[in-house]
């Protein structure tokens, strides 16, 4: 085995959850999900050597999968449509539960749905990673924008989901 | 901004249109490199190598001149093509749609050289032709014509050019600056 496979597989193992985990945010099924997961690999793959180490490794692994679905082009991720998990942890870096909002998970789920779908790119972009608990330090590593922008952006994405959200249950 | 929106691609297959577009024009600008490079040894051995006597000391400044525009044309399709070869898909968002932004823009850096090397190749064609004509007109009538049909032939080629850019490297260019200014919002 060379140095780059070896070094491949060490990497992947390390960080096979980030991936299959952003990879969950693009495709609702398992199929497209697997797709864009190769993807990943491919991509992780032919760019390794280009990877200098001036940013964290799990940085490069997030910016290769994002950007990896930001162009993928398997038609349901050609729509860019974002789907939520129904697991609570995430749920919970979008909205806070224990307000009223929770009443109805599965209703819940489908508006926060609608609403980041309607989100621009990137803004999508950051809040499949905000999902992720990835820290405001990494997210503004992976886009390339000031911590303080990250999360100015954040809270008003936040703040416009809360919003909504409380119009549509009134 | 309307009718910029017309022509923006979706943000979905920007990416994915991109290293399309760069693996085609990677192809194309190593075509052209390689076609320069071969004109540089062909005007270089019919202009300046050439023992025959009848080459004027015009022709042979000519033969210099083509030979040092094609050299510029070469390095610039080198240098193109070396810069589509390195573009980096996995860098951050905002320095991936800067480089494609830089990348798509309709004038780029290069103008200065390229300017140089056609202003090069007019001057070739004026000392080439100049003893063939010059007894049909004056001096300034026969740069005048050439400068004519020169300025057509170039005037097209942009317009061609113009119109590629348009349908095949704006959308990208108006996408991406797109990107940026939300991201900088």
């Amino acid at each position: 085995m060379t140095n780059k496979e070896v070094k491949f597989r060490k990497v992947i193992e390390e960080n096979e959850h980030k991936i299959s985990s952003i990879c969950k945010y693009y495709s609702s099924n398992d199929e497209g999900q697997k797709d864009l997961y190769q993807e990943v690999l491919i991509n992780i793959w032919k760019s390794l050597d280009s990877f200098r180490g001036d940013a964290q490794l799990s940085t490069w692994i997030y910016r290769v999968a994002v950007n990896t679905a930001m162009g993928f082009t398997n038609k349901e991720i050609k729509r860019q449509k974002i789907f939520i998990d129904h697991n609570e942890s995430i749920l919970n870096n979008l909205v806070d539960l224990e307000e009223d909002l929770a009443k109805d998970k599965e209703k819940l789920v489908q508006q926060l749905e609608n609403q980041i779908n309607q989100l621009s790119v990137i803004d999508k972009i950051i809040m499949t990673l905000v999902m992720e608990s990835v820290n405001h330090k990494e997210i503004a590593s992976v886009i390339g924008i000031t911590e303080p922008n990250v999360r100015v952006k954040i809270h008003r994405i936040k703040n416009e989901l809360k919003e909504t959200l409380k119009m549509s249950n009134s | 901004m309307q009718k910029d929106n017309k022509y923006q691609m979706d943000f979905e297959s920007l990416i994915s249109e991109m290293e399309t577009t760069d693996s085609k024009y990677k192809k194309v600008m190593r075509r052209f490199q390689i076609m320069f490079f071969v004109f540089i040894f062909f005007y270089a051995g019919v202009f300046i190598i050439n023992p025959y006597p009848e080459l004027t000391i015009y022709d042979r400044i000519a033969g210099a001149c083509y030979v040092i525009a094609f050299s510029l044309f070469t390095i610039q399709f080198r240098n193109l093509h070396k810069r589509l070869k390195n573009v980096n898909y996995f860098d951050t968002v905002k320095k991936v749609l800067q480089d494609a932004e830089k990348r798509y823009r309709l004038w780029q850096k290069n103008i200065l050289l390229i300017s140089v090397a056609i202003l090069l190749i007019d001057a070739a064609t004026i000392l080439i032709l100049y003893d063939r004509f010059i007894e049909n007109w004056t001096l300034w009538q026969f740069i005048a014509v050439v400068q004519v049909v020169f300025i057509l032939l170039i005037g097209t080629g942009f317009t061609i050019g113009y119109f590629k850019w348009r349908k095949e490297s704006r959308p990208i260019w108006l996408s991406t600056k797109k990107l940026i200014k939300e991201l900088e919002d």
